[in-house]
């Protein structure tokens, strides 16, 4: 019997089908696009395909090697990704980006030395981007060190920072279920760039962890007026809807979190 | 051949960067990453860990600074005052919501007093609590800027356990030490104390040095098995019959105290059905005879019960805890028992 989400899904699998499946080849700078666009709206799976795709075209894509670790983080396989950016680091040694993103692998394994270790590594490394300064933050947080703050700061003092690292920042405070921090750099993307679904989303998110469900039923209502093929979003205001009292009720009492 | 990692200039033909030994050929590399199994077990325990040490630690990080509290805006003097629930808040400026927790309070502690004896009277008394908590909660709260509901929750368990524990438990602890309630539920049935009529009986503080013929007492039973006979530890109720050093015998029905008969109104609160020929009962100098004619028994098949008959009828001094003397309930037999 098919579920509420049936629909859904099998708009997100076609969509997903019609990506992947594309006889075309693109070029490497195409492919990081499609998997920018996937980022934006959390199709982590696409992302990981497109960079994997960018690399079969050129294996000389650093970001694209970055991509795939950093999307095997946010799919939860957090082994897998410490695995690949060693990997990676075999072949790019010492590079910042790639040591950043083994470094945020490590802090979500609870991997405090390791992590630090990458952390460092990356700072040390020659160059400077807003993504090394974000896990800097995310490490820092994820030891219960103090100055967390300090490093997202900096990260959008960045010159090539925008308005997406301000949602990369909220995704790693909601993912260590700081929903305020969250909330308040979502906020931020939005006076950037107000057009962006993503930051919508995203602010979406962060209210419906705050269980200010009003609220975030009006952000993903706005996200879906942006972009009306936002899956995610769309499927966030299904279960928003169909939420029982008990998780509603367990939201309220997880309320809030420590500025 | 440039590296691509830190753009130095190599000669064709070298594996890896002099500078920083990156691979400079990436022609067979596989672009493949290894992903989780397919169940992903490790990946759920890994998220569901992560929840709980992240969960832990936000909670942890979340709990109240003791240490700022004096750098707050908290009055002490406004704490002080909510020892008396509401009267903080009446002291604080919010007059109207402190004269009625005040008043909610008065009124739910008059029907714990009320109802003593029965068992809604703890209920109501742990109702007054949570009042008491709440209003020290509600007076604090808005100066120790509580983000998480379940940090205010796991403070209010704290205050009330403090609260219960070291004020109310103290009180309750003095007024026991004068009269306590007590009710039975399996007594022999009887006109004068019926099962389920709430008593008050003295406590430490008010129990005699000596007691009297008639004294209707809450006295300690010390099981023991003997022969044919078992005895379980319990409380007996019951009127004392002898005082320490007399005998008590029953002859054709009739109590006889050192050969002579006993007033009548004097005699023990259930009926007696002694077996005829039991021997006369002799109190030691620390002993009451009181005869147990409201303790269940059960008999099963011939037993001798004169000589355990003797031993329990024969109570320590020390094991009367008091005279119950007052009846709370029910309402329609309300008073002193007679």
């Amino acid at each position: 019997m098919p579920g509420r989400f049936h629909n859904l899904e099998l708009e997100q699998h076609a969509s997903e089908i019609a990506l992947l499946t594309e006889k075309r080849e693109f070029e490497p700078d195409e492919y990081l696009r499609n998997a920018a666009t996937a980022l934006h709206r959390t199709q982590y799976e696409i992302a990981l395909q497109m960079y994997t795709r960018c690399l079969e075209r050129s294996r000389t894509v650093i970001p694209a090697w970055v991509g795939q670790v950093q999307m095997l983080v946010m799919l939860g396989e957090h082994r897998e990704a410490r695995l690949w950016a060693d990997k990676a680091l075999e072949l790019f040694t010492n590079n910042g980006e790639l040591m950043a993103a083994k470094a945020q692998a490590c802090a979500r394994l609870s991997d405090r030395k390791a992590s630090f270790a990458c952390s460092d590594g990356s700072l040390q490394a020659p160059g400077s981007s807003p993504w090394r300064w974000q896990v800097r933050g995310e490490v820092l947080l994820a030891a219960g060190e103090p100055h967390y703050d300090a490093c997202f700061t900096k990260a959008l003092q960045e010159r090539s920072a925008d308005w997406f690292d301000r949602i990369i920042i909220a995704r790693i405070y909601l993912y260590y279920r700081r929903a305020t921090n969250a909330l308040a750099y979502a906020k931020a993307a939005l006076d950037v760039n107000a057009a962006a679904a993503a930051a919508w989303f995203e602010m979406g998110n962060c209210q419906a962890q705050l269980a200010l469900l009003g609220a975030a039923h009006s952000s993903y209502a706005r996200c879906l007026e942006l972009q009306p093929d936002f899956i995610e979003a769309r499927r966030a205001l299904e279960a928003l809807k169909a939420m029982p009292l008990s998780q509603r009720v367990r939201r309220w009492l997880r309320l809030g979190g420590k500025g | 051949m440039q590296c691509l990692n830190c753009e130095f200039e190599n000669v064709p033909g070298m594996a890896r960067c002099v500078r920083c030994h990156s691979a400079l050929d990436l022609g067979g590399v596989a672009v493949l990453p290894p992903r989780a199994s397919r169940w992903r077990v490790l990946t759920h325990w890994s998220r569901r860990w992560h929840v709980l040490t992240t969960t832990v630690r936000s909670l942890w990080s979340s709990r109240p600074r003791w240490a700022n509290m004096t750098r707050t805006e908290v009055s002490g003097v406004g704490v002080a005052w909510s020892f008396l629930p509401g009267l903080g808040l009446i002291k604080h400026g919010s007059k109207h919501w402190g004269y009625a927790v005040l008043g909610v309070w008065l009124m739910i502690l008059m029907a714990t007093v009320v109802t003593i004896g029965l068992p809604v009277s703890p209920v109501l008394l742990n109702v007054a609590v949570v009042i008491h908590v709440a209003s020290v909660l509600w007076f604090l709260g808005g100066e120790f800027n509580f983000y998480r509901r379940s940090t205010v929750a796991l403070f209010g368990l704290v205050v009330f356990g403090a609260l219960r524990l070291l004020v109310y438990q103290p009180f309750i602890w003095f007024g026991q030490q004068f009269y306590s309630s007590v009710s039975f539920g399996n007594l022999v049935p009887g006109d004068v104390i019926a099962n389920g009529d709430a008593l008050l009986h003295e406590g430490p503080w008010l129990r005699p040095e000596q007691f009297s013929r008639g004294d209707i007492v809450l006295y300690d039973i010390d099981g023991f098995t003997e022969n044919q006979f078992i005895l379980r530890d319990g409380v007996g109720l019951d009127r004392i019959i002898g005082l320490p050093g007399e005998q008590v015998a029953v002859r054709d029905g009739q109590i006889q105290i050192n050969w002579k008969p006993l007033d009548p109104k004097h005699y023990p609160l259930g009926s007696l059905n002694l077996p005829p020929g039991t021997d006369p009962i002799v109190a030691g100098p620390d002993e009451y005879i009181i005869f147990p004619t409201r303790i269940q028994s059960f008999v099963h098949g011939a037993v001798v019960v004169g000589p355990p008959l003797a031993r329990i009828s024969r109570v320590s001094a020390e094991n009367i805890r008091g005279r119950v003397v007052f009846r709370l309930h029910p309402w329609s037999r309300f008073g002193r028992l007679e």
